[in-house]
């Protein structure tokens, strides 16, 4: 082998090995992406069909703030709370806590009552929890993996309390 | 040239599998992944609705059950559960189903089980509701108006229970008794849609909507008998609302004719103008003076085309155990004094009913209804009022008490001098023609 063939072979393998190294880098972060984004999409589907099972079963909302709810629920309470801190949404049922979300970066509650705007499809917001009746919940989870890819994962739903009663 | 050797073809062979093994499985993964994540979405889908779904198979039977009102629920395509009583209907809609039953009983459990199809397993996922019904009386409520609510001078409202004796003595109102949900209510979307001046008190709870407002002033006051009892003024928290959404569709009026006015006779020591036996009557229009007296005796409805008056000592006397419907249809109504007398005491013995306002579709008024009901004078009466449209003046006087037990709808609410409002909650509980309401609503 020659010194021309020898620098040819050399060319033609490091292009081939980039082409490898890149091609793995690229699948991996794809790979760490979309694992990313199964996991947000499947915590956030199963958060929001807890909550929405257990708020239109409610009896009534008993207080809230835009990032707590407390609903009186079967004789008991069912409270949620999500924590900036933590970065996480608590489902709290009679004493008994489980977490929803993790890696939660923003979460926001709004009250509305039953009351529809004119010519609109929005309902007036809540003066208190006496006329609360229906949740808007909006949130926003991120990850990172591996230092490799941001994952975000947007959430928004607009959950009736059907059991709450008449305002007078 | 060149020659390979059998050893270098083999690395290159094994290189190549290696190469083509790793994005095989990389692929088999990626595949596999987005297979479950498709799963995954599809069957939450699927999920929600089965839900719906469920819920549809609910207003099935609600609106089955007000159709039917309290007759024969086989129906509609309704038939007998032979398991556990009732009626049961199924809706297949192509890829959700849903399976309702209504119990037995007046007021009914209904139970709608929602199905829907996961195509991706060929399997069925369901979802049980459970409602509990309970009946929805037209006086859900003591006073509600569709215009603004105006007070002043000592307007009180509280409430009491005919059905109750802890609430109620032989089945009237007893102020040693009373409760506090004598709830008035406004539509006007105004500030001031309810405006509380001097001294008026409600004993209850009070409800504007959105765009409303309660408006107190002075020594007025909204909340428990304890807390008005305590001395308070203003609204105690809790007791106003600013989400009342109620409608007031027009009070169907009887299409049939009727005959004209009795004549009277003397029953007893008194001697009537007209005595009315059980029938529907018309009249032009009435007005009654000096101390012409009327009697109802059995189940009467009055239809008159404009204004009903009565003042002096006039008086009509409700026999017990019969009742008078009158409807007026334009003009007013006016009655001063114990005009009416309500002999059984119960507020649907007595109801007075006016008739809406008639608007063509660009909103031009085309035929007038009852445009006021006017209250006045020393005296109780004993009534259910339903005119959307009027305006109740209630005028009491100096040491001239009015005291109105039952419950009203009106268009419009002005109060001044001595009023004394008395909700009979028991009307909130009447069943009118099948009217049911959900009291309760779980998932199971």
């Amino acid at each position: 082998m020659g010194l021309t063939e020898m620098i040819v072979s050399v060319g033609i393998a490091g292009m081939v090995l980039t082409a490898v190294a890149l091609l793995s880098y690229y699948t991996t972060r794809s790979m760490a992406e979309m694992s990313n984004y199964s996991d947000l999409e499947q915590q956030s589907r199963q958060a929001l069909d807890q909550m929405t099972y257990r708020i239109r079963s409610a009896d009534q909302l008993v207080s809230y703030t835009s990032d707590q709810l407390e609903f009186s629920y079967c004789g008991g309470r069912l409270k949620y709370t999500y924590s900036p801190g933590m970065k996480t949404l608590t489902q709290e049922i009679n004493g008994t806590t489980t977490t929803l979300l993790k890696d939660c970066a923003e979460l926001n509650f709004t009250v509305f009552q039953r009351t529809v705007a004119s010519n609109s499809f929005n309902q007036y917001v809540a003066s208190g929890p006496g006329d609360a009746k229906s949740v808007v919940v909006k949130w926003k989870c991120a990850k990172n993996s591996l230092n490799l890819a941001n994952t975000e994962c947007m959430q928004s739903a607009r959950i009736v309390i059907r059991n709450n009663p008449d305002s007078l | 040239m060149k020659i390979t050797t059998t050893a270098e073809r083999g690395s290159i062979l094994m290189l190549t599998l290696i190469t083509a093994g790793v994005i095989g499985l990389t692929l088999a993964a990626y595949l596999e992944m987005v297979k479950q994540r498709n799963l995954a979405v599809h069957r939450s889908r699927v999920w929600n609705s089965a839900m719906a779904a469920s819920e549809a198979g609910i207003e099935e039977a609600m609106s089955h059950l007000r159709a039917v009102g309290t007759g024969n629920r086989s129906a509609n395509g309704w038939v007998t559960n032979l398991i556990g009583g009732g009626h049961r209907k199924t809706n297949d809609l192509g890829d959700i189903r849903y399976d309702v039953i209504i119990g037995l009983g007046n007021e009914p459990m209904v139970t709608s089980t929602g199905y829907a199809k996961f195509h991706l397993t060929g399997k069925e996922v369901s979802r049980v509701v459970q409602v509990a019904t309970k009946g929805k009386g037209q006086f859900g409520r003591g006073l509600v108006a569709k215009g603004t609510i105006a007070f002043g001078g000592q307007f009180e409202s509280d409430s009491y229970d005919s059905g109750d004796v802890l609430y109620s003595t032989g089945g009237m109102y007893d102020k040693a008794k009373r409760k506090d949900n004598g709830d008035i209510g406004s539509m006007a979307p105004v500030a001031n849609a309810i405006d509380m001046a001097s001294k008026s008190k409600v004993y209850g709870k009070a409800a504007v909507s959105a765009t409303g407002g309660v408006y107190t002033t002075s020594d007025a006051a909204i909340g428990t008998a304890a807390w008005i009892n305590a001395g308070k003024v203003g609204i105690e928290p809790g007791r106003s609302s600013s989400d009342l959404n109620v409608s007031f569709p027009p009070a169907p009026f009887p299409t049939t004719g009727g005959f004209g006015l009795p004549g009277g006779g003397l029953v007893g020591l008194t001697n009537y103008a007209r005595i009315f036996a059980p029938d529907t009557y018309t009249t032009s229009t009435v007005s009654m003076s000096g101390d012409e007296k009327w009697l109802i005796t059995g189940d009467v409805t009055l239809i008159v085309d404009k204004d009903f008056s009565q003042s002096g000592g006039s008086q009509i006397y409700i026999a017990p155990g019969a009742s008078l419907k009158l409807y007026v249809k334009e003009g007013s109504i006016s009655i001063s004094g114990s005009g009416v007398a309500n002999a059984g005491g119960k507020p649907e013995s007595f109801s007075i009913i006016g008739r809406s306002h008639v608007y063509d579709s660009n909103g031009t008024l085309t035929q007038k209804g009852l445009e006021y009901i006017n209250l006045s004078g020393n005296g109780t009466l004993i009534s259910t009022i339903y005119a959307p449209d009027a305006e109740m003046k209630m005028s009491g006087g100096g040491t001239d008490i009015i005291d109105f037990s039952g419950a009203a709808i009106v268009g419009k609410v002005t109060g001044s001098g001595s009023f004394r409002f008395h909700y009979d909650e028991a009307l909130g509980r009447k069943r009118g023609d099948g009217d049911l309401t959900v009291a309760s609503w779980r998932e199971i």
